[in-house]
């Protein structure tokens, strides 16, 4: 099993500072209230702790947010690039370009083929749809927007791949007159595709392509969802899915005794919270999700706009996480996993088998007010305790 | 007074588009193009002009149960799409009344063609920009929490659902006419920037209502609106918001009745 090292780069410091930032960390905060000497230490400070990765023979995985304070990466190519230059083995992910919610299919093919050609090969492109709320930053039609990913999908890849000279694209979304990607990517025929998502449907996309699927602190549902990526591989491909082909993204915290677990835990712990601190309206814009799944939603719930809760999530024996904190029942659930090492390797095994096996673990880290110091001893034994007693 | 319903729903075909039409009355041909929310919460407004006009009530591609084809993807579709089904029904000297979204609509099927309009009706337009700065002139309604969108449509708004106690059709209609009023209205916001400069065209009478209280369209902007029409009176509505024809119905059916010079019935 791959591990992949990740921190969303938040600028926790502006989390809960008033009555905005108590109920919303996206779309609304003004930027005023971001200290720049703070944010410059911090993004500093997560650089640091991606290459640390690299030292520790992790690999590095990014994201990218827009107009919040829960991440401060604008855009999941700049620090790649910065690490393609300062890392020497480590793969780079990047999970991922918001493909929906970027106007400009042919920019994202050519800062890929640039940043793959640094790292000599060590790119990973993830495609993602991006968060519903971003489309009120970058004010793109909500409607239809997993027609509007693929078409991009599908350009991204023909860009990377299409050796010949210049060819002209007049699609439903984008059109182009020249699309010629120079100089094109280090590895061929394009670096390994990633798509994450929580549906069947994502699932069954990314099965088709044979592209890498990742599903994010989904639970029980992870199961759901790699059974119906193998079956779709499977049926597309005639052979098993290689394990390498799944990824899973928890909360990891791994310390030398209870003392230290709990204190990166609590710390930790602060980030789930934040994910439901968004306005309402900017949650699931109309046309984002299809008519009748809003309706079944509206249905079930009574209510207009019903927000993400991990009382959604259900551990793998299919009990609702509760609102305590229980540890055991978070690492049950596969939203965290955290301990000893041979608590953490235990826990990892038991949900990989759970859900059928996957072969990368997207290791969120890093989280909440966690400082430099326990994030780095986290990593170290992760590195050096945790990953070679993963199957 | 409370009108019994005397509208009937059928489906016709329009160039292969399945659309759900409510026709009622008898009298001068009335085309009403619904707002964001449906034709249904219209039903009392197009009730009241029923008694005067034959009324002929769509909902629009990819509203209430009306199909929408994979390529509609804006108002300049809808516009065409009724051309087209102005022309099929053979209307002539229609009284073309819309409200918020619709009005936005009735004025891009005007500026097309006013051969087989006689006189347009908007309540609560939307839909051009009218001001020469980057500064939106309309309240971005996407952007509004629940309690807030209520107060910018009515004065007294109707309270928010249980939709668990809704059957399944009512509520798979308001999500579809959401997502209908996301494909056609979210960017630019609520209007075409072209429309400020075609809006000469419609060479017809017209009537321009707003609700005092209006939260989505403000007063500067709907005198605006009206005076760039090239023959348009301007009034205003008591005790509503933006959805006026919804509040006042009886107000808002009368002024049309009057408009229209026919002869309202009580």
């Amino acid at each position: 099993m791959k591990v992949w090292h990740f921190t969303e780069a938040a600028y926790f410091e502006g989390w809960n500072q008033d009555e905005l930032t108590r109920r919303t960390l996206r779309v609304e905060p003004p930027s005023r209230m971001v200290d720049p000497v703070i944010a410059s230490q911090l993004l500093n400070r997560y650089l640091d702790e991606w290459e640390l990765a690299d030292e520790l023979g992790l690999n590095i995985m990014v994201n990218e947010h827009h107009s919040t304070l829960s991440c401060m990466t604008v855009s999941a190519i700049l620090p790649i690039a910065m690490l393609a230059r300062r890392t020497k083995k480590a793969r780079l992910l990047f999970l991922g370009i918001p493909t929906t919610n970027r106007m400009d299919p042919m920019r994202i093919a050519e800062e890929v083929a640039y940043v793959d050609l640094v790292s000599g090969g060590r790119l990973e492109m993830g495609l993602i749809k991006g968060a519903a709320w971003e489309l009120f930053s970058s004010n793109l039609n909500p409607v239809r927007h997993m027609e509007r990913f693929w078409e991009a999908h599908d350009l991204i890849i023909k860009a990377l791949t299409h050796l010949d000279g210049p060819f002209a694209w007049e699609g439903k979304y984008f059109n182009y007159r020249k699309v010629n990607v120079i100089p094109r990517c280090f590895q061929q025929p394009h670096p390994p595709v990633w798509i994450p998502g929580h549906s069947v449907s994502t699932a069954r996309g990314a099965a088709k392509h044979g592209h890498v699927f990742a599903t994010f602190m989904a639970g029980k549902m992870a199961k759901m969802l790699f059974d119906a990526y193998r079956e779709t591989y499977r049926d597309t491909f005639g052979q098993d899915a290689p394990l390498d082909r799944l990824a899973y993204l928890a909360m990891t915290a791994v310390g030398n005794d209870e003392r230290q677990v709990n204190r990166l835990v609590d710390d930790l712990m602060q980030y789930p919270p934040s994910i439901g601190q968004t306005s309402p309206q900017y949650v699931n814009p109309p046309g984002y999700a299809s008519p009748a799944d809003n309706a079944r939603m509206l249905i079930k719930s009574g209510k207009a706009n019903a927000t993400f809760s991990l009382g959604a999530i259900q551990t793998i024996d299919g009990q609702p996480l509760a609102g305590d904190f229980d540890r055991a029942a978070y690492a049950r659930a596969g939203v965290l996993f955290a301990g000893t090492p041979p608590q953490v390797v235990d826990q990892i095994k038991t949900f990989s088998e759970a859900v059928g096996g996957f072969g990368h673990l997207l290791s969120m880290g890093h989280g909440g007010p966690m400082n430099h110091e326990n994030t780095a001893a986290s990593m170290r034994l992760m590195a050096k305790e945790v990953m070679p007693r993963l199957p | 007074m409370k009108d019994k319903n005397v509208l009937v729903v059928e489906t016709i075909d329009v160039h292969g588009i399945a659309v759900e039409i409510a026709r009622g009355g008898s009298g001068p041909t009335l085309l009403y193009l619904h707002d964001g929310d449906g034709v249904e919460q219209a039903n009392p407004f197009l009730n009241r002009l029923a008694a005067t006009f034959a009324v002929i009530a769509p909902s629009h591609p990819g509203f209430g149960a009306s199909a929408l084809p994979g390529h509609f993807s804006s108002v300049d579709d809808l516009a065409f799409f009724y051309l087209d089904l102005i022309e099929q029904l053979d209307l002539r000297d229609v009284t073309l009344v819309g409200a918020s979204f619709g009005a936005w609509l009735a004025a891009e099927i005007a500026i097309r063609s006013v051969e087989r309009i006689a006189r347009v009706a908007l309540v609560g337009p939307v839909g051009a920009k009218l001001n020469d700065t980057p500064d939106p002139d309309l309240t971005d309604i996407f952007s509004l929490g629940e309690a807030d969108l209520a107060k910018a449509l009515f004065v007294d708004p109707p309270g928010s659902p249980d939709y668990s106690k809704l059957d399944a059709e009512t509520v798979a209609r308001m999500t579809r006419n959401r997502e209908g009023m996301a494909l056609f209205a979210w960017a630019p916001t609520l209007c075409n920037p072209k429309l400020r400069w075609r809006l000469h065209r419609i060479k017809r009478p017209a009537l321009v209502l707003r609700g005092v209280r209006d939260g989505v369209v403000p007063l500067h902007y709907a005198k605006a609106f009206a005076a760039a029409l090239p023959d348009a009176r301007f009034i205003e509505i008591d005790h509503a918001a933006h959805f006026a024809h919804a509040e006042q119905a009886d107000a808002c059916a009368a002024h049309v009745v009057a408009f229209a010079g026919q002869r309202g019935t009580k």
